[in-house]
């Protein structure tokens, strides 16, 4: 007898997405994730939600559904999208400049008649003085450019966000758990896995009709554990980020290979992004390199000269898991997604999915739910068009929220942005202790209520998880001002002393370091000294 | 015989101190504080660090009493001392100064007595819940408006600059201590800038029982107060402070210039510390940016940067400097002195690394001493 009708495993956007939408479908499902929600792939994406704008020539249906698509994860949780525009400028030396200003403007044009899907804004085109009005860190030598509409999300909360849904709904989330080996009756059908719970180090067996592999970059050597075959060509890329917003706009350069390449507003942080390269090793491990880093820089200083100037404060990496294709370079592998079902080769029981990308996520988790209903007998058809995400119910007014908690309105936009409705009842917290208005994070800003409400309801149990759902200890300072606190405000919740917190806080250390020392030498070692001094260990008897 | 000392932190400043005391006319220019107010309150010497990175350390009990002697204000007191900071945090000192080191007595676990830590709520800084061994007491105080900071840093200027700040927190400590029975008492560093040690006198003779104050994290109460008590001590010694960025330094001729002006000086002591303040610039490799010295070890950013996984912040990067010789001269790529009348002093030295190995304190005060004397004992042969 299962336990469950579905176990998925992987707490990326895809483990998580396909969670709520089973969940929703009446499934009784359980996540295994062996780290964290959005910890490997997800959270290391450029948080798009784009309409597919690059399809455009080839196939204008997917750039619909693309664009529509945006627009449904809009509804689901306004609160976690923010508006990226674009421009593309051109320069002096491109070749046929006039042309190409005039050709891009057009090309941006086709792609309005789908904006209005995604509440997008026109393209326009501008004259020099104009794009300098707007852009004024433009390279000297462009002559106008093209401006276009997209989206991004805050792709960690994105992931907690499907997850906690599908909790809501019943369905059973085990992160910190990795699945070593796959159950298997007497046909060769899976039906079930054995996991470890990496905290407690137990084992246990767990059974469902069906098993579905999310691991993203990892589901080949999941596949491989129940003798099925995921085959992908993993892609590495890397983001760098900085300090601070550098520019209003996000700008399309192009790399010494001919690849696109971006600077984009993100928060109040600029990213620039992204790398493409074959990538075989283990995903666990991937960093990024000072040959990466130059790259970027390099590619990103042809449009906006002065990045040279700004301190970068970490790269980080992940691992696309893209679809197998032999011959193609790195970056004309396509985007598309397939759901794997193992039954073909003689491992019912068992789908795994491969490719994709962030801003398809919802109809990917479409997608793999409706094979798994079918495989099922499920008649139960998709709802995660309409249906909100825990806190996108309404988007509270951020100076009403400053108002009633006391605190700065511009921590209120940024807990708003977080957690949308939700943040009512952080607001309640800081006003039956107005202690917890204390700014725990002076960079992001986050405060002491926040941490709090998430350490009690979002599975935090390290301070990289902490990280990844208020963006405490990611900022300019990397945790110099707020990991220590937080660190024992943890410990607290689990429990444990001084030990405990500054185990907590040497883990988060290492993996900030990371991230940190493939940028460090970009003006970034002043901040490091300072961080390390804070953060030092105590000396404890 | 004149000498010019390039950057007023711990370094700078005791080099300048005892050049002045060896009867040589100094004068130190700086633009702006060196780390040195970010320092915490707990003084780390590592003599043990400082012998094997070859600082020798028999100089170091004179270059300790010397700067003693020069910093009043701070009542520096030797240890060792256990004192808890501001996040809890136990650290293990060599010499803290007096509004600090009172607490040794009781932030030991193993005191038999009742300690109270003063929680100063409206400063919105977590300290006596990150102490929550002790005994909280409720402080009703500060009382100005917001917009003057809030900070432990700005509690302490508040102090400073109003009196009846020092009179309210008193009486506010005296409130909430009442009927407890405490036996000693924690305060975060809020006791003013430059006179803590009266202060914390009149705490503890108004509560009848000792008051300490806890180290600090960042902003620093303790690094404001030793600025301000190097910028005293120069005074004090007779050396001129000179504002201003070094722009060059040309030890040949005996000049640096500040801009378009220029400076002569027999002696120079470099002491313009380490990446923080930039007395190391970092890019590709470190560099010493105002002569262009020779940094040790000769590796890239990134080769520096290759670190055991469990201790990441433990990276030769954070031991490259300037190597100099047993006179405090900067060596060249010809393994001699750079010149015989440049010296240099503190965190721009190469080998011992402040933070890893405890020694922050130890190495400013004693290469700034050493080098002082170098300096002075070529300028009394007679250059």
């Amino acid at each position: 007898m299962s336990e469950y009708d579905l176990i998925v495993i992987g707490g990326g956007v895809n483990g998580a997405g396909i969670a709520r939408d089973a969940t929703l479908r009446g499934l009784k499902v359980a996540l295994f994730e062996q780290l964290d929600l959005g910890a490997g792939t997800s959270g290391a994406s450029s948080g798009m939600i784009h309409g597919g704008v690059r399809y455009l020539e080839k196939d204008r249906d997917v750039t619909r559904h693309s664009c529509e698509d945006s627009g449904y994860i809009q509804q689901m949780a306004p609160h976690l999208l923010f508006r990226i525009p674009f421009v593309f400028p051109i320069l002096e030396w491109t070749p046929a400049a006039r042309r190409m200003h005039e050709l891009a403007y057009v090309y941006f044009q086709a792609y309005d008649e789908f904006q209005p899907l995604k509440r997008g804004k026109p393209a326009a085109k501008l004259t020099r003085e104009e794009a300098f009005r707007i852009e004024p860190g433009l390279h000297p030598d462009t002559i106008g450019a093209v401006t276009t509409d997209e989206w991004a999300v805050n792709v960690f909360r994105l992931c907690a966000l499907n997850a906690m849904d599908a909790a809501n709904r019943g369905a059973d989330i085990f992160l910190r758990h990795k699945v070593e080996r796959f159950l298997k009756d007497g046909t060769g059908t899976v039906i079930g896995v054995r996991v470890r719970d990496l905290s407690s180090g137990l084992q246990r067996d767990v059974r469902a009709r069906m098993v579905f592999n999310a691991t993203g970059p990892w589901a080949g050597r999941v596949a491989k554990k129940a003798g099925a075959k995921v085959k992908l060509r993993p892609g590495k890329g890397i983001h760098l980020v900085y300090d601070r917003r550098l520019v209003n706009y996000a700008i399309i350069a192009s790399a010494v290979d001919g690849r696109q390449v971006f600077i984009e507003p993100y928060g109040q942080e600029t990213w620039i992004g992204t790398t493409d390269d074959d990538y075989y090793g283990d995903p666990a491990d991937v960093q990024a390199t000072h040959d990466e880093v130059a790259y970027l820089l390099q590619a990103v200083a042809t449009v906006f000269p002065s990045v040279h100037k700004y301190r970068l404060v970490r790269a980080f990496a992940g691992v696309r898991p893209t679809l197998h294709k032999y011959g193609p370079g790195e970056s004309d592998l396509s985007r598309a997604h397939r759901v794997f079902d193992h039954a073909s080769e003689g491992v019912p029981g068992l789908m795994s999915m491969g490719g994709g990308k962030l801003a398809a996520y919802r109809v990917m988790a479409e997608d793999a739910t409706d094979q798994i209903c079918n495989r099922l007998g499920v008649t139960a058809t998709c709802t995660t068009r309409t249906t909100k995400l825990p806190g996108g119910e309404s988007t509270p007014d951020p100076a009403e929220i400053a108002a009633a908690a006391g605190i700065d309105q511009y921590a209120a936009a940024r807990l708003v942005h977080r957690h949308g409705a939700v943040a009512h009842q952080i607001v309640e917290r800081m006003k039956s202790n107005p202690r917890e208005r204390h700014i725990l994070c002076p960079c992001e800003p986050v405060t002491e209520a926040e941490v709090r409400h998430c350490i009690e309801n979002e599975w935090v149990a390290t301070l990289e998880d902490l990280r990844r759902r208020t963006h405490c200890g990611g900022g300019p300072c990397q945790g110099a001002r707020c990991a220590r606190r937080a660190s024992w405000l943890l410990a607290q919740y689990q429990g444990g002393g001084p030990d405990l917190a500054e185990a907590h806080l040497m883990q988060f250390v290492s993996a900030r370091w990371r991230e940190q020392a493939p940028v460090v030498k970009y003006q970034g070692l002043p901040q490091m000294e300072l961080t390390r001094w804070a953060l030092r260990p105590g000396d404890h008897e | 015989m004149t000498a010019v000392v390039i950057g007023a932190g711990l370094a700078g400043v005791v080099a300048a101190a005892r050049l002045a005391e060896r009867g040589i006319e100094t004068t130190v220019i700086a633009d702006r504080p060196g780390a040195t107010i970010f320092h915490g309150g707990g003084w780390q010497l590592g003599m043990e660090i400082l012998t094997r990175f070859d600082l020798p350390a028999p100089q170091m009990d004179a270059a300790i009493e010397f700067v003693e002697a020069g910093l009043p204000s701070l009542s520096l007191t030797d240890g060792p001392f256990t004192l808890l900071d501001v996040d809890g945090v136990p650290r293990h000192v060599d010499m803290a100064p007096a509004t600090h080191a009172a607490g040794h007595a009781f932030c030991d676990p193993a005191f038999n007595g009742r300690v109270g830590v003063a929680d100063l709520a409206g400063l919105g800084h977590p300290f006596a819940q990150m102490c929550p061994w002790l005994e909280t007491i409720a402080v009703d105080w500060p009382t100005w408006p917001k917009a003057f900071g809030r900070s432990f840093a700005a509690a302490a200027a508040r102090i400073e600059a109003d009196p009846k700040e020092a009179d309210r927190l008193i009486a506010a400590l005296q409130a909430g201590c009442k009927d407890r029975a405490l036996d000693a008492i924690l305060l975060p560093p809020v006791l003013g800038l430059s006179d803590s040690k009266s202060l914390q006198a009149r705490l503890q003779a108004a509560l009848g029982m000792p008051v300490a104050e806890a180290l600090d994290t960042l902003p620093s109460t303790p690094g404001l107060r030793l600025d301000r008590a190097l910028t005293a001590w120069l005074k004090d010694a007779g050396v001129a402070r000179r504002s201003g960025r070094v722009t060059k330094i040309d030890a040949a001729a005996g000049t640096v210039s500040i801009g378009d002006e220029l400076v002569r000086a027999q002696v120079i002591v470099l002491a313009t510390g380490g990446v923080l303040p930039g007395g190391l610039t970092s890019d590709q490799v470190i560099t010493e940016p105002l002569v262009g010295l020779r940094i040790t070890p000769e590796l890239p950013v990134d080769v520096m940067l290759a670190v055991r996984p469990d201790r990441p912040y433990d990276a030769d990067l954070f031991r490259a400097g300037l190597a100099v010789d047993a006179q405090m001269r900067p060596i060249g790529y010809d393994g001699a002195p750079v010149h015989p009348a440049l010296f240099a002093a503190g965190d721009l030295l190469a080998g011992p690394d402040g933070a890893a190995d405890a020694c922050g304190s130890g190495v400013a005060l004693l290469s700034g001493f050493l080098a002082a004397e170098a300096a002075a004992d070529h300028l009394k042969r007679g250059g």
